[in-house]
């Protein structure tokens, strides 16, 4: 069941039972109190009778001037005296009774309001354990209602006498019943109502839980880019804010996994696809070469010659790769090197490959210390000097530098060839992505020079960017922060 | 002979399938430009009876080449490098008739290309061999005047190899070829089949066996 309705049941049925019994108590309360006064209203009427019967027969005996009445005299006394407060008005007394020995015998007189039998009397207590002077009273309840009865001892000259009056009580009961049936009705109609507001309320306040649920479904469903609405009380807005930036939090990361992915998926692709190329002529021709009756000589050192350079191709990218995965995991041997020392080594060492495609390097700048593994940065260098050769034509010139400035030491690679266009040029770095891909290949080139170059930099905290315009020639400036005075090697991770 | 139009932008890849397709004697081009090969094919839909089509072209990629080209009714058998098969259901839905993955042996790529040949009819269906002759659709095989009785199965092995003349095939190949890859049979078959084609057609000098790798039915 939904919780506005469990909380209106709830409601309803506990403030119903609050008000019920809280009037309940107090009524009750109320119906002692008067219970007891009108019992002492009774005692009180007893008494008034009592007297009245003894001055009725003192009366009858002046009258008839003797010390002691006769029975007859007696009962006509007696008879005057219970009579006389029937016709007092509104008081409850309903009749009385006079007996010579105990309840129900020898009744010498009686008198009651009203038709209807001969009152049964309560078990008041015997005739013989009453004592002289003291009023017993009973609560009994006949065909006409609720009433007290009390009886008493009246001793007179004549004898032992026994008054019972009977006292109508009937009214409070029933207006207790009418005042307890008032207060629940009451108290229901009010609880009805007030537990309808609540309802409301509770509704009202739940409205922003159902808009909530709403939208998360949407968006669990895949709609990323829904939000809330961001209105009513501070709680409401507090909790669309949170919503929303929720949401906004899983569609970034949705899309910057999907990026990913794509990412993955791309380079995969690329690389199942510059492995298979190369495959294709070596297979092919290889097989041509084993299956033909006859290979002419010019044609066995065609297809035998594009086996070896596609082959050589293979063993590049294979070895390229294989850099790439090793410069991600591979421990750093960092240490202060000079950087002068670094790129004279380096020219020296590329320098004789790059002379033989007629293509001088030569370098000069400034001195400066810097941190990096060796061997890893003098790749960056040999990475940075491949590509500007292979853009370069025979008789031209690449031009290694290395300046000092604030931020670190720039190095760069400079050459007069291709060029690249600033779209060309955004791609460059991606694995696999060759400018120029015939002039690539040709040179044994697989894409990934640019990519390791990126990933070496930044295993050395070092920044690459580019400079390049079609037809004039490409610079790629690396810049390497100095080396901390003091710090540690392999704290520039 | 077949006409055979390669659109392939790597340049050996390229030079080995014109190699392969001429050790058969299939006439070939290579274009190595989508925009160019449309071109081509426009112009003289009816001169190329099969285009190898690469998937992965620099400037227009292959398949909105096809689209451009399935309107002249060229035959289409693309080459791909991906295993993926979105591409390969992309490919077919074009309208090309099969595709091949790269790399291939050669002659994976002449199975190939042959199937759809015959598909299109541009099989030539009379093959001769010196005083063999051989009719595919009548399936009727003479040596001089006389004809000579094959079985279906000798029929077909006799047909690859008037077909792939000068070509060595392995058993391998020659059993996928005519007994279909499914065939787990011995090689042994393939043996029994040549002895037999070589008594009846008098082939011993010509269909030859060159060791550790096949047979080679070479020509005159």
């Amino acid at each position: 069941m939904r919780l506005g309705r469990k909380i209106f049941l709830a409601s309803f049925a506990l403030i119903t039972a609050a008000v019920t019994a809280v009037s309940g108590v107090l009524l009750r309360r109320d119906f002692s109190k008067r219970l007891e006064l009108l019992q002492d209203g009774a005692a009180a009427e007893h008494s008034y009778v009592s007297s009245s019967l003894q001055s009725s027969l003192l009366q009858k005996r002046t009258d008839e001037n003797v010390p002691v009445l006769d029975s007859a005299a007696v009962s006509y006394a007696v008879q005057k005296a219970v009579e006389a407060p029937l016709s007092a008005y509104g008081t409850g007394y309903c009749g009385a009774a006079v007996f010579t020995a105990g309840q129900g015998t020898d009744m010498i007189a009686v008198a009651r309001t009203g038709e209807g039998e001969e009152s049964r009397l309560p078990l008041l207590p015997d005739a013989d354990s009453m004592t002289e002077g003291k009023c017993y009273s009973a609560i009994c309840k006949d065909e006409d209602g609720r009433r007290i009865a009390v009886c008493s001892a009246v001793t007179a000259k004549e004898g032992k006498m026994y008054l019972y009056t009977v006292y109508d009580i009937d009214e409070a009961y029933s207006d207790f019943r009418a005042s307890l049936i008032t207060a629940a009705a009451v108290g229901t109609a009010a609880s009805l109502a007030v537990s309808l507001v609540i309802f409301a309320l509770i509704c009202a306040i739940l409205r922003p839980v159902s808009d909530m649920n709403k939208t998360l479904r949407l968006i669990a469903d895949g709609d990323f880019s829904k939000r809330m609405t961001v209105r009513g009380g501070m709680e409401e807005r507090e909790m669309a804010e949170s919503v929303n930036a929720l949401a906004q939090s899983v569609q970034d990361n949705v899309e910057r996994l999907e990026s990913i992915a794509e990412g993955r998926k791309h380079y995969v692709d690329s690389l199942a696809h510059e492995m298979k190329t190369p495959l294709t002529s070596i297979l092919c021709f290889g097989d041509l070469l084993r299956i033909k009756r006859s290979v002419s000589d010019g044609e066995r050192i065609e297809y035998a010659g594009i086996i070896v350079d596609e082959a050589r191709r293979m063993k590049n990218l294979s070895s390229k790769l294989l850099e790439l995965a090793c410069a991600d995991n591979m421990e750093l041997e960092m240490e202060p090197v000079s950087v002068r020392e670094l790129l004279t080594e380096s020219t020296a060492t590329v320098g004789p490959a790059l002379r033989a495609r007629g293509i001088t390097l030569e370098y000069t700048g400034d001195d400066g210390v810097i941190l990096c593994d060796r061997e890893l940065f003098k790749s960056l260098i040999y990475n940075l000097c491949d590509n500007a050769a292979k853009a370069s034509e025979a008789g031209q010139s690449v031009r290694l530098r290395s300046k000092a400035a604030d931020n670190g030491m720039v190095i760069s690679v400079s050459d007069s060839g291709i060029g690249m266009t600033k779209e060309v040029l955004k791609k460059v770095t991606e694995p696999f992505y060759m400018a120029d891909k015939s002039r690539s290949r040709k040179a044994g080139g697989a894409g990934l020079g640019l990519s390791l170059c990126v990933e070496i930099a930044k295993r050395h905290n070092a920044r690459i960017t580019a400079k390049s315009r079609p037809g004039v020639g490409t610079a790629v400036y690396v810049t390497v922060p100095w080396a901390k005075i003091g710090g540690a090697v392999g704290d520039e991770k | 002979m077949a006409r055979i139009l390669i659109v392939e932008d790597d340049e050996n890849i390229a030079k080995t399938i014109k190699a392969t397709l001429s050790a058969v004697g299939y006439e070939s081009e290579i274009v190595s430009d989508g925009a160019d090969a449309v071109e081509r094919v426009k112009n003289s839909a009816a001169s190329w009876d099969v285009v190898l089509l690469d998937v992965m072209l620099p400037t227009m990629d292959g398949f909105e080449v096809m689209r451009r080209i399935a309107p002249c009714g060229v035959s289409v058998i693309f080459l791909t490098a991906m295993q993926n098969v979105l591409d390969k259901v992309n490919g077919l839905k074009l309208g090309a008739e099969d595709y091949i993955v790269k790399p291939f042996e050669a002659l994976e790529l002449l199975a190939r290309i042959e199937v759809v040949l015959r598909r299109t009819g541009k099989l030539s269906t009379e093959l001769c061999y010196g005083d063999i002759r051989v009719d595919t659709a009548a399936h009727t095989v003479a040596k001089g005047a006389k004809s000579v009785p094959l079985t279906p199965k000798e029929f077909d092995v006799l047909v690859f190899f008037l077909r792939n003349q000068d070509i060595a095939v392995t058993r391998e190949r020659l059993l996928g070829a005519v007994w279909g890859y499914e065939f787990e049979g011995e090689s042994r078959t393939v043996d029994i089949h040549i002895q037999q084609i070589r008594k009846k057609l008098g082939l011993h000098d010509c269909l030859v066996t060159i060791p550790k790798l096949g047979y080679r039915l070479e020509s005159r």
